[in-house]
């Protein structure tokens, strides 16, 4: 005796009639349409550390990240069906054809497609709606079966209906789903040999008139289903979301209100009550007062708004209305309340510890547990401090994900730029679906290392533009990847070899050079990077004077910036810059040179000592002496840079500075003065007002602290060695 | 023809309601004349026993169907919403499908008093015989109360608050104590309040809590899409000008849609293509004004242009509406015109029109 139950995958109604009319027919053998390829993880359903919702997975090991999830939730029919079998220990199997056969998986681009069709809503079911009075065939459904508190002969009414339906429009099945079909009857006719007197099939309701198998020659079968490709594919379960059972997916039913479906599935009675008291919580958790009373109108509205729309009991529909009119007073913002606790729902699934994984997941499974980084769907900080073991591979870790495509790590950026220091601050949040992400870098390698690395160095040949390798540069290095440094120095060699715009290369110069000191805090070596970056600043230097000729003040502006970073860069990483030295002089001499970077590079040089400031005063009055004054300004601008200390210190340039602008004529002086208080107000206040001080105390005048102190030989020895030790000088043993 | 400038719901729709009614077999909370489903058909539009019912409110069914659903339950309704989107309309038309009289009505205004929630006195009977029931004179609340009908309250948020708060007893308790003569007038079934309320008078007197509790809130919106606007105007026009005798033909479909689309324009402040942004004037622009602009153009035509709505005679009417602060409106307005209304394909006579007017 064979039985077909007719479902709606997902569907609440469905599962409690399903449940309720297996326990009374207690089968023999239970058949679920779902993937043959999922067979042998069906009994792992009976572990308690299965918790829905769950997917069914099925992957290709070998190539390509092609997969197909089959969601399963409490609430749907299969899983009932599932758990049905299981707890009497009766056989279950699936039946459907296998998930590799669907033409949606063989699709590249839209691998992770759905695999087979929910209750078809084309046109024949909704024309059956429409002849018992309906609107669409989702609510006739609804009303008929999801709604439906007494199951008797529900099935045996649909499999009626839908022979009615598909016999109106014979066109509505797909070929692959008469395949499918077909499957599906050899899987019964195999039962029914093996002598089986009692089957249970649970299947989409659309195909539920066509299982029995008697109408049909196994020849007809066998050819329908030897069109149907082969692959060798595997399976597991993987942890599932409510707010993702929306997603396309092996039962690709868009459930948009799981945690609705959910609490219709698991509540009996006063399902509208129960939800609308819950609501009411929601809305005081969120600080709006509504009462008991509120709970009680807005359940009142909602069975009088469901008997108005002629329905058994209010749906999501009529609850969402009466919480508008009654908690939100009619605005219908006051929904989004309710609508990610108790519409869609946050619950997250479990798969126990056992199960075999895909080899990414199966991976990060096993280093998350083994860096002790629990994966959870809550917002939760993580410092990292990189000089400790541990806090180095989690922070690998998660630049690795991170250039997978997983975010399961956010990098927070602290009141420090992240870089230059030891710690790295993350928040993470684990996302279910980053599982399909990982299956998409299936293709890139097993395990996570290795997929990343792959993953950049095929990035790193695509890349055209010199700053998407450096960035893929610095990322290889975040994320620990030695292994694919060398490829990536090479590519970047190559494309720099081929940028002439110096602005540009010197912009990767501070990544490229840090890559070097950052390899001495996670123990990468580098030399390398130190050789590539050795290239890359000769190349500036080369291009660098000629870069600085001629610009609009805007390129200068950003060449300035270019300039300070680079110069920056090479003095934390210690790095022989003769060529830069040159390079820079060669820019401070050059007359065609744009007055801001000629300010610039007289400023570095003196920093760096490659000038001393008597050259600088020479270079100075030089500038000023021409009679552009706009250039003067912005020359000034250029040598002084943000910083004022220089003018404080150097009196010889304060003077140079202080007679230049005391000669200047008043309309002259007029133009150049938004110039100056532009180079001016970048000073820091204190520094503006020793500078004033120091003007107006007559800029020759030497410095005060020419003036020998007076000091008391004794006194000062006590001081001496805390002070010794407070700048880190071991005090000498005393003599 | 009748006399009236204007007659009520029941009288203007008592074929659609008695159609309506002859043809509703379904079960009638005690004292209405039709069943919920019946009235929200009179109100949405659609047919009965071969009569068909005109579209009363343009709109979401869902609103309709909270609206009535709402008053079959034992709260009272208030119909929320900025001014001339139909809240009097659909108040009128509830009334007036559910207890056949929508002239149980009380105008809110800053100086309506108590008696007009609660009751009078006769001041001649009252000093001749002292408290009787023969002295007491029943405002529409508490007649309604006595026939179990439906009574109107307009624009609550401008009655003032010790006024809404004698509605409390009435709305919780169902029935009005009258303490002169130690009596109470209980409510018979089928009593209930539909109060209408402005949102831009937000806080003139706000509903207290404890009143609001009493209310279930619906929010007429602002029509969604330019065609439903359209409609809307179109069809109250057209009512209006067979009401008022207008010997105008009914304006072009084209003259409507142009209006409308100017009002939804300078009320979103952007053009309907999304590509100029605009300053928004201080007016609520509504549909009930552009109606009322409509019809102005409309009477205008009919008297002193040759029957056809033409720019010139909406022009008027269309600067009145939208100019409603001399200084800033007038900017918008002016901007309007030269940067979208000039541009415009076939708007060269508005633009005209529009520009002599100023």
């Amino acid at each position: 005796m064979l039985r077909v139950f007719g479902i709606r995958h997902h569907g609440p109604g469905s599962a409690r009639s399903v449940a309720a009319a297996l326990d009374e027919y207690a089968p023999d053998v239970v058949l679920v349409e779902g993937p043959p390829e999922g067979d042998e993880l069906i009994a792992i359903a009976a572990d308690p550390g299965l918790v829905p919702p769950v997917a069914l997975m099925i992957y290709e090991p070998e190539a390509a990240g092609r997969f197909v999830f089959y969601p399963f939730a409490r609430f749907s029919p299969e899983w009932q069906a599932i758990r049905h079998a299981l707890a009497r220990g009766v056989p279950v199997r699936f039946c459907d054809a296998p998930a590799g056969a669907h033409p949606d998986f063989a699709r590249d681009e839209n691998a992770g497609a759905e695999a087979h069709d929910d209750v078809p809503r084309e046109d024949p079911l909704a024309t059956l709606a429409a002849a018992a009075g309906y609107g669409d065939a989702e609510s006739f459904w609804d009303a008929l079966v999801e709604q439906r508190r007494d199951s008797t002969a529900l099935f045996e009414a649909l499999i009626e209906l839908f022979a009615a339906a598909r016999e109106q429009a014979p066109s509505a099945t797909r070929p692959h789903d008469l395949a499918r079909e077909a499957a599906m009857r050899q899987v019964v006719r195999v039962e029914m040999k093996a002598g089986r007197e009692r089957i249970a099939v649970v299947c989409g309701a659309w195909h539920a008139p066509v299982i029995d198998p008697a109408p049909f020659t196994v020849k007809s079968d066998q050819e329908l289903l030897r069109a149907l490709p082969k692959r060798k594919l595997a399976a597991t379960w993987v942890p599932w979301s409510y707010s993702r059972l929306d997603m396309a997916g092996g039962y690709g039913a868009g459930v948009r209100s799981p945690a609705w479906y959910e609490h219709v599935h698991d509540v009996r009675e006063h399902a509208a009550e129960r939800f609308a008291v819950s609501a009411a919580r929601c809305f005081r958790d969120a600080g709006i007062e509504i009462g008991p009373a509120h709970a009680i109108e807005a359940a009142r509205l909602a069975h009088a708004l469901a008997a108005m729309r002629n329905l058994p009991a209010p749906g999501l529909d009529e609850l969402g209305d009466a919480i508008i009119t009654v908690f939100g007073d009619g605005d219908a913002r006051g929904i989004a309340l309710v609508r990610e606790t108790l519409v869609v729902g946050t619950s997250l699934g479990q798969v126990p510890e056992h199960v075999p994984t895909a080899p990414l997941l199966a991976d990060l499974t096993r280093e998350a547990k083994r860096l002790r980084m629990p994966m959870a769907a809550t917002e939760k900080a993580l410092d990292l401090d990189l000089r400790e073991d541990n806090a180095r591979e989690r922070s690998a870790l998660l630049h690795r994900l991170r250039a997978l495509g997983v975010p399961w790590g956010e990098q927070q950026r602290g009141g420090q730029r992240a870089r230059g220091t030891f710690n790295e601050h993350w928040t993470l949040r684990w996302d279910p679906g980053y599982v399909v992400k990982l299956a998409e870098n299936v293709r890139h390698g097993n395990t996570i290392a290795t997929a990343t690395a792959t993953r950049l160095l095929s990035l790193a040949r695509d890349a055209k533009a010199l700053p998407e390798v450096r960035d893929l540069l610095s990322l290889a290095l975040l994320a620990a990847l030695p292994d694919a440094l060398p490829e990536l120095l090479q590519r970047f060699d190559a494309l720099a070899a081929a940028t002439s715009d110096v602005p540009t290369l010197m912009q990767s110069v501070p990544a490229l050079l840090d890559l070097g000191r950052y390899g001495d805090v996670r123990g990468t070596d580098t030399t390398a990077a130190a050789t590539v970056a050795t290239h890359l600043v000769e190349r500036v230097a080369i291009g660098l004077p000629l870069a600085c000729a001629g610009p609009d003040d805007a390129a200068a502006a950003t060449l300035v910036a270019a300039l300070d970073e680079c110069d920056q860069a090479l003095r934390r990483s210690r790095h022989e810059a003769e060529d830069w030295t040159a390079a820079l002089l060669a820019v401070a001499d050059n007359t065609g040179s744009h007055a801001l970077l000629a300010g610039r590079a007289t400023r570095l040089l003196l920093d760096r000592g490659a000038i001393d400031a008597a050259d600088a005063a020479r270079r100075l009055g030089l500038a000023l002496s021409p009679a552009v004054a706009a250039m003067q300004a912005a020359w000034i601008e250029g040598l002084l840079g943000g910083s004022g200390l220089l003018l404080i210190h150097e009196s010889a340039l304060l003077g140079l500075v202080d007679a230049w602008l005391a000669a200047l004529p008043s309309d002259r002086f007029s133009d150049v003065l938004p110039l100056l208080r532009r180079a001016f107000s970048s000073f820091s206040m204190p520094e503006r007002r020793q500078i004033g001080e120091r003007v107006r105390g007559g800029v020759a005048a030497p410095a005060a602290s020419a003036v020998p102190l007076a000091l008391d030989e004794a006194r000062v020895a006590l001081v001496l060695p805390r002070l010794l030790r407070y700048l880190g000088v071991e005090p000498e043993a005393k003599s | 023809m009748s006399e009236l400038l204007r007659k009520s719901a029941e009288d203007l729709y008592a074929s659609e309601l008695a159609a309506l009614a002859a043809a509703d077999t379904e079960a009638r909370p005690p004292n209405w004349k039709l069943s919920p489903r019946a009235v929200v058909a009179y109100l949405i539009g659609g047919e009965a026993n071969g009569t068909k019912i005109t579209a009363k409110y343009v709109g979401a069914r869902r609103l309709m169907e909270i609206a009535v659903s709402t008053l079959a339950t034992d709260r009272a309704l208030l119909l929320l919403g900025v001014p001339g989107t139909a809240k009097s309309w659909v108040s009128e038309h509830l009334a007036a499908a559910i207890t056949g009289n929508s002239r149980l009505i009380v105008q809110g205004t800053a100086g309506t008093g108590e008696d007009a929630v609660r009751y009078g006195w006769n001041y001649a009977l009252l000093l001749s015989q002292g408290p009787s029931q023969a002295a007491l004179v029943p405002s529409p609340v508490m007649r309604a109360m006595q026939d179990g009908a439906l009574v109107r309250i307009e624009e609550l948020t401008r009655v003032p608050s010790d006024v809404q708060d004698a509605l409390i007893t009435i709305l919780s308790e169902k029935t009005l104590p009258v303490p002169e003569l130690n009596t109470e007038i209980p409510a018979s079934r089928g009593f209930n309040v539909i109060a209408t309320a402005n949102d831009r008078d937000r806080g003139v007197n706000e509903l207290s809590s404890a009143l609001k509790r009493r209310f279930n809130t619906v929010v007429l919106p602002l029509p969604d899409s330019a065609e439903a606007e359209t409609a809307i105007v179109v069809q109250r026009v057209e009512s209006l000008r067979k009401q008022l005798e207008l010997p105008a033909e009914p304006p072009a479909l084209e003259q409507v849609r142009r209006l409308v689309t100017v009002f939804r324009e300078l009320r979103a402040g952007i053009t309907e293509d999304g590509r100029t942004k605009l300053k928004s004037p201080s007016g609520v622009l509504s549909t009930g004004e552009a109606i009322s602009v409509m019809n102005q153009g409309l009477a205008l035509a009919a008297h002193f242009g040759d029957g056809q709505v033409r720019a010139t005679d909406l022009a008027s009417g269309l600067v009145g509406a939208v100019i409603k602060d001399p200084t800033q409106d007038q900017v918008a307005w002016a901007e309007y015109l030269e940067t979208v209304v000039k541009e415009r394909d076939g708007w060269k006579d508005l633009y005209r029109a529009c520009k002599e007017q100023r």
